[in-house]
């Protein structure tokens, strides 16, 4: 199954190394693979320095993809962790 | 005061009291043959006091054009202002102090752009003709300038300024004159104020009445002098322990800057130092009492010695009147504690001092200091670009005595360092492109290249994660990219979540709230081939971040960009060359 979104972030400082790390913790709990898409570069989620390779900066728009037997709630909860990252 | 009008109007006021200052000498010759010889003085002779009225006339006014000229110039900028000041002299009917301090750099200025745009034309035999002739054509040309012209548009303008002077003494405001002279003597614009403007009409001012209270207003000791007798009475205890002292170099040896930090510690106090001078000017003017000359420095021995004749215990009850006026307006005022301590306040008193000043004069240095050096300054200079640092070439032997950094080329070391011992000398082999140059310009720099070789650690072991970070945080200290609390920062960030970012990398760096202690961004890179334990996972680089103005994520995101990729980072990894890391890496910014 795959499911994909797109989510512009909202978070001043950008996807830093914090952030990032946070998103690795919680993309490993699935078992699904997360994939985000930057421009013309392509991120692992479970990866800290996959994900810092974007560069991610406020206003940045990305094409999250999630493919595997728990996409719903891996994406469900991805979208609301880009909600909520905090600063 | 803003900042950068502040700096403008010290640096303004350096270049007027540094025309005067070098000849404060010469006005306390002529001040003592005046006051001993003149009818009215302590020993009248008619055949010295013939030494007056040539001294005031030519000798003071082509001295200080001298010294004017050759701060713009150099010697041939001296001879140049003598020659264009000598023509404002004859041209007009009064000593025209403030016409040297116009001609004087004014010609400095012309023969410095003739030399400008003459160098390297003149066909070699033919320097010391044209040497010679440009200072002897160019100077004629501003001495008939200087008497057509300038000595009757400087004799209107004195006259001005004279009958200002005249207003404020007549109409009884001089004590007003003290709001602006006490403040700004506390943000050292006291030789600016003394001798860029009141010695100059001082002096005119003398030469009709034989005296003048101008040389009163700034030299006074007498408002510091009860500041400081306040805090003796009822400051802390380091106050009254400094005090006396201070209180022994203010009146004897007239250096007035020790009382600032007093004032600067508790800046009520200006109120106090305002008072005590308006009152002593009040009293001045009530009993007509003046200086024959400058007294500088303004110590209670040079202005007895400057006093006319049967007025010294007068003049000396002046600064009695100013400093009890100032002890009993300071004293309510320095009990308690206070906000600053005496050494915050000597700092602030430092930083007052040296603003406007270059913080950094770097003088390339050859055997003629003309070739060679002219080129390396001349490279360097376009290459910093930045205010605050004057570079300049000279031949060995006139380094100049201010002078910080010293580049020349390593024979030269020794006469370099005999010279000028406390300077630093950045030693190259060659003054275009060397390595040398390369870390004095980053250094220097306040944009910083991102990575030099110096931030990285080959073959580190044994440091635990907190040591490890520590140790990549101290470089970048070190390095001038950030300050002491940056490392805190780091160690702050590490324990909200690990900065090991996989693959075998660490990139501890601060707390978002920590860019107010980065200098400028870079990077340190330490290499532990045996790896560092960092919660369970192994980082065999420990790179240390800092990033300036948001850059922090762009340096992340090429640095995870370029180490992602594994042939790369293994080399990283593993080489005994920093060389490689260095042309790996140094495209980050």
């Amino acid at each position: 199954m795959l499911r994909e979104a797109i989510i512009e972030i909202k978070e001043s400082s950008g996807l830093h190394a914090r952030p990032a790390a946070e998103l690795a913790v919680l993309a490993k709990k699935f078992k699904s693979s997360i994939t985000l898409q930057f421009e013309s570069k392509e991120a692992n989620a479970k990866s800290v320095i996959n994900l810092l390779t974007l560069g991610l900066k406020k206003g940045s728009v990305i094409n999250l993809k999630v493919e595997g037997d728990d996409c719903e709630d891996a994406i469900r909860e991805v979208i609301q962790f880009f909600k909520y990252i905090h600063p | 005061m803003k900042n950068s009008l502040r700096t403008h109007v010290q640096s303004f006021g350096s270049k007027l009291s540094s025309m005067i200052m070098p000849n404060i000498g010469a006005f306390i010759a002529w001040g003592l043959i005046t006051a001993i010889f003149i009818p009215a003085g302590w020993w009248p002779n008619t055949e010295l006091a013939k030494l007056v009225a040539p001294m005031l006339r030519y000798l003071l006014p082509l001295l200080i054009a001298y010294t004017a000229g050759s701060n713009v110039a150099g010697v041939r900028g001296g001879i140049m202002g003598t020659i264009a000041t000598i023509g404002v002299i004859e041209g007009s009917s009064v000593p025209m102090f403030l016409g040297a301090m116009v001609m004087g750099p004014l010609a400095g200025y012309v023969i410095k752009w003739f030399d400008r745009a003459t160098k390297n034309k003149v066909k070699s035999g033919f320097e010391m003709l044209v040497n010679n002739f440009s200072i002897g054509i160019l100077g004629m040309a501003c001495a008939i300038t200087g008497f057509l012209v300038v000595g009757p548009v400087m004799l209107g303008l004195t006259g001005i300024l004279n009958s200002g002077v005249e207003f404020v003494l007549n109409e009884g405001v001089l004590p007003l004159v003290a709001v602006f002279i006490e403040p700004g003597k506390i943000l050292f614009l006291n030789n600016a104020i003394n001798h860029g403007i009141l010695t100059p009409l001082g002096i005119e001012q003398a030469r009709e009445t034989g005296y003048s209270v101008l040389f009163l207003l700034e030299a006074n000791p007498g408002p510091g002098l009860g500041i400081l007798l306040a805090y003796m009475l009822r400051g802390d205890a380091e106050a009254r322990k400094t005090a006396p002292a201070s209180s022994v170099i203010l009146l004897f040896g007239g250096i007035h800057e020790i009382y600032f930090p007093y004032v600067l510690m508790r800046p009520a106090l200006i109120i106090a130092a305002i008072l005590g001078s308006a009152s002593a000017m009040a009293y001045y003017q009530i009993i007509g009492g003046g200086l024959v000359s400058a007294a500088s420095p303004g110590s209670i021995i040079s202005i007895m010695a400057m006093s006319p004749r049967g007025m010294t215990l007068q003049i000396v009850l002046g600064i009695v009147i100013a400093a009890a006026v100032s002890f009993l307006v300071a004293y309510p005022l320095v009990g308690g504690k206070s906000r600053k301590s005496l050494q915050e306040a000597e700092k602030e008193k430092k930083m007052l001092k040296d603003y406007g000043k270059s913080p950094c004069k770097i003088v390339f240095a050859c055997e003629a200091g003309m070739g060679s050096s002219a080129m390396g300054a001349t490279g360097f200079m376009n290459r910093i670009k930045q205010e605050g640092i004057t570079v300049i070439n000279t031949s060995i032997d006139t380094i100049p005595a201010d002078t910080d950094i010293v580049v020349c080329q390593s024979v030269f070391v020794d006469r370099v360092s005999d010279k000028i011992p406390n300077a630093e000398i950045v030693v190259i082999h060659q003054f275009l492109s060397d390595p040398a140059l390369d870390e004095l310009a980053n250094r220097l720099s306040p944009v910083k290249q991102v990575l030099t070789p110096g931030m990285i650690v080959l073959g580190a072991a044994g440091d635990t994660r907190k040591e490890a970070i520590k140790r990549a945080g101290k470089l970048l200290v070190d390095a001038g990219y950030v300050n002491n609390k940056y490392v805190d920062k780091m160690l702050e960030r590490e324990q909200i979540i690990s900065t090991y970012i996989g693959m075998g990398i660490a990139v501890p760096h601060g707390t978002s709230g920590s860019h107010e202690y980065v200098i400028s961004s870079g990077i340190s890179i330490i290499q532990y081939p045996e790896g560092v334990d960092f919660d369970g996972e192994k980082a065999y680089l420990v790179i240390g971040i800092a990033g300036k103005d948001g850059k922090h994520l762009d340096i992340l995101s090429s640095l995870s960009s370029i180490l992602s990729d594994e042939e790369i980072l293994e080399k990283v990894k593993n080489t005994d060359d920093k060389m490689i890391i260095y042309n790996v890496l140094s495209n980050i910014n």
